[in-house]
């Protein structure tokens, strides 16, 4: 006998077990697609809600990230900001006299650099004597009156920030206090004009 | 196709036993049935032929009947809904086919090579140890009685693709059975 002789008679025999029950089976079909359908419309409803959800919460936000993306972004401070007017943005120098017994005492006479940023923050370089950190403070001006935080590291440490006049003459800068309770800060900034940077 | 399907209608009409069968008796549902009833067990017995288990034959029949159910609308404007349907089955068996496939190796179960049962292999054996395209190529071809075209249709590939399927499955079973094998497929 050939193979597909063979092939064909085994197959049919092998076939031949196979006797479904045709109702049964329809019966079943029609179950599970019921079953089928009612999951998919399930799954849709849930998916639905879920995004319904999510826009009522994340929209909000999305719809202002997509406007803001489009939107230029706003320039950094600039020295003419009214925040900061241009006339006092600048490096500073001064030498403060170690006749000054607030400046003795707390060991800051010396040469001093002032920078006071666009943004607001000043940073000031110290003489050796001084040890602490004295970067990333801020300050806001007000028509004449300059507000500065700097705390010099513990000396004016839990004291509220010192309120200044201020006045700008060709390249030099004056304070004169206000209201300040620590008195190296008042020292500091009063003892000597400072001199505009190049 | 093979004279193993039953009675299509009798005298073109639904035979009464059928038009209960449904839980509706909108026309579509009775166009179903029909379909159902002439297709269902061929399909199933090819099925069969394909993973050796009639439990499982009948579940996967099922479950291309169900697809055929919720795609009823669109396919039954089809020339032939039932090729569909028996595409699709015949797809799940392929599917079947593979993930018991890699079961095994998962399981570390070791399927005797040709050599180890050529002393008392049989028919249905051989055909089992055909990778899975050539096996539903073979049965394809021997049993449901389809021309290549058909065959290449069906299996969703070339026609070129299915001669090789063909031509390897013929050499390897006429090797394991000892059979003469003809130079072309019939």
């Amino acid at each position: 006998m050939s193979l597909d002789r063979r092939l064909r008679d085994g197959l049919q025999h092998s076939s031949s077990i196979v006797e479904p029950d045709v109702r049964r089976n329809l019966t079943t079909v029609r179950r599970k697609t019921r079953r089928a359908v009612l999951r998919q419309r399930a799954e849709l409803v849930v998916l639905s809600v879920a995004l319904l959800v999510g826009a009522v919460f994340a929209g909000p936000g999305i719809l202002n990230f997509v406007r803001n993306a489009h939107r230029p972004r706003p320039a950094a401070p600039s020295p003419s900001s009214p925040a900061v007017p241009s006339a006092i943005v600048g490096t500073y120098t001064a030498t403060l006299p170690s006749s000054s017994p607030v400046l003795r005492q707390n060991q800051l006479a010396g040469a001093w650099i002032m920078t006071l940023r666009p943004d607001g923050t000043v940073d000031f370089s110290a003489p050796p004597s001084v040890h602490s950190a004295l970067a990333g403070y801020q300050y806001e001006v007000s028509g004449n009156q300059f507000r500065i935080n700097v705390q010099l590291g513990t000396i004016c440490r839990f004291l509220p920030a010192g309120t200044y006049e201020w006045h700008r003459t060709g390249g030099q800068l004056t304070f004169l206090a206000l209201d300040d309770t620590c008195a190296a800060r008042v020292a500091l900034l009063t003892s000597s004009p400072w001199q505009a940077g190049p | 196709m093979a004279g193993h399907r039953p009675a299509k209608l009798q005298n073109g009409h639904l035979p009464r036993e059928r038009v209960a069968w449904g839980t509706s008796v909108g026309a579509a549902d009775l166009e179903y049935d029909w379909l159902f009833a002439d297709e269902f067990p061929a399909v199933m017995r090819t099925v069969y032929l394909m993973v050796h288990d009639v439990d499982r034959a009948e579940d996967l029949t099922q479950d291309a009947f169900v697809q055929l159910l919720k795609h009823w609308k669109k396919v039954s404007r089809y020339e032939r809904p039932g090729a569909w349907v028996r595409r699709v089955a015949i797809r799940l068996a392929l599917d079947a086919i593979r993930r018991e496939r890699l079961r095994a190796i998962l399981e570390r179960k070791v399927h005797p090579g040709p050599a180890a049962v050529l002393a008392d292999i049989d028919l249905q054996r051989a055909i089992r140890s055909l990778p899975r395209m050539q096996r539903a190529a073979i049965v394809l071809r021997y049993f449901d009685d389809l021309d290549i075209d058909e065959i290449a249709d069906t299996l969703g590939c070339s026609r070129s693709t299915v001669r090789v399927h063909l031509h390897r499955a013929r050499k390897h079973l006429g090797e394991l059975l000892g059979e003469e094998v003809t130079e072309d497929v019939p």
